[in-house]
């Protein structure tokens, strides 16, 4: 399900053609739930959501074992694991890409557990944006519910995202 | 586009005065049409397209079936957004493919250096070859590009709606296809538009000089 920061963002980039100074947007949430503003159109000079010099804007996606149905209103994934190890954090999404035949994007992430063993029951993507403060904010955009999928520490988990247009 | 749904979508004609008939139909009959349709899982939000007389009543519409609804562009221009770093081209309304760039440093595609105008305009036309993934442009205008308004989501219904300004016919037509154009800044800072969107309408509709036409589109997400 894509949550209220992803469902404002899209929403907001959409508007009668302008040109000029900043446009911010209000109403997206960190993963702290904190409020945060992002400014999406402007000069390059002018760091918008989508620019590097506020940090690295990277998508990245999370599993873990909540099985709290998911809202439009999360914020943040509803249980991490805690294994000590790479599969209790967000990891880095690598070659997003479309696909024009199937009409989809697909957004895959492949990792190794390195701590411990466990059962995936929701998996969360990430973007790192630049905030119109400065700086950088991780908001989630996806929550979903999947069937339990086992893992173990060495074998190595992969994930996609597909999001159908 | 799909005859026996839009017989169903028929029997509303009349029924409904109000410009919000997309949010109509899948408040009211989305049971109705997925129980009817059950092929149709992703189908409720689509694109819409209304013409009104002056007494205001819903005269006609077609909606179009959202597998074949986005283009490549917004395929790319989304795919590129949700975190490919990266640049990436995008074939324009001219045809001619240009580079942009989504997320990074520099110029990128919602720059407004140069006094690039960014945003949305949506248009009418005539054309009626079913609509594909590739396409780039309407097919036969009858409307220039008519800027819309700003976006706005829904969290309820999980849709983000965006409307085409509404016109006033100058002549006789009858309404076939729809079409959405983003304008952005290429890698240059440079104008560029790109169709993001083209969707036929079934059954045609007609329109007469003086008449109003109002489009509104929903995008659905689950």
């Amino acid at each position: 399900m894509i949550n209220d920061n992803l469902g404002i963002l899209i929403a907001k980039l959409i508007r009668p053609p302008s040109s000029g100074n900043l446009f911010g947007v209000s109403g997206f949430k960190d993963i702290s739930g904190v409020a945060q503003n992002l400014d999406l159109y402007g000069l390059v000079t002018a760091f918008t959501f989508n620019d590097t010099n506020q940090g690295a804007t990277t998508s990245q996606t999370q599993v873990g074992d909540g099985a709290t149905p998911p809202t439009r209103q999360q914020t943040n994934i509803d249980s991490p694991f805690s294994n000590g190890g790479v599969e209790d954090g967000r990891v880095a999404n690598t070659n997003i890409g479309y696909n024009s035949g199937l009409g989809k994007i697909d957004i895959p992430t492949n990792f190794t557990p390195t701590a411990g063993s466990g059962t995936i029951k929701e998996v969360c993507k990430f973007m790192a944006m630049s905030r119109a403060i400065g700086g950088q904010g991780i908001f989630m955009i996806f929550r979903d519910l999947t069937p339990d999928t086992s893992f173990i520490a060495g074998k190595t988990i992969n994930v996609v995202h597909e999001v159908l247009i | 586009m799909q005859h026996i749904e839009n017989q169903f979508l028929m029997q509303h004609i009349g029924k409904t005065k109000t410009k919000n008939l997309v949010e109509e139909i899948n408040k009211n009959w989305h049971e109705d049409f997925l129980n009817k349709f059950p092929s149709y899982d992703k189908i409720v939000k689509a694109n819409s397209l209304l013409t009104t007389t002056k007494e205001n009543e819903i005269k006609n519409i077609g909606m179009s079936c959202i597998n074949d609804l986005l283009s490549d562009s917004f395929g790319l221009w989304f795919g590129h957004l949700l975190g490919q770093i990266g640049g990436y081209n995008m074939i324009n309304v001219g045809n001619v493919s240009k580079a942009y760039k989504a997320l990074g440093a520099g110029t990128k595609w919602n720059n407004t250096d140069n006094s690039v105008a960014i945003g949305c305009a949506i248009l009418v036309g005539t054309g009626t070859t079913p609509a594909t993934r590739q396409d780039f442009k309407i097919e036969t205008a009858f409307t220039g590009e008519i800027s819309t308004g700003n976006g706005g989501w829904n969290s309820g219904l999980g849709q983000v709606s965006f409307s085409m300004s509404p016109l006033v016919a100058g002549g006789g037509a009858s309404l076939s296809e729809t079409a959405w154009y983003f304008s952005m800044a290429t890698n240059s800072a440079i104008h560029e538009t790109n169709l993001f969107s083209r969707d036929n309408i079934s059954p045609v509709v007609p329109v007469v000089i003086g008449e109003t036409i109002n489009v509104d589109y929903t995008l659905g997400f689950t």
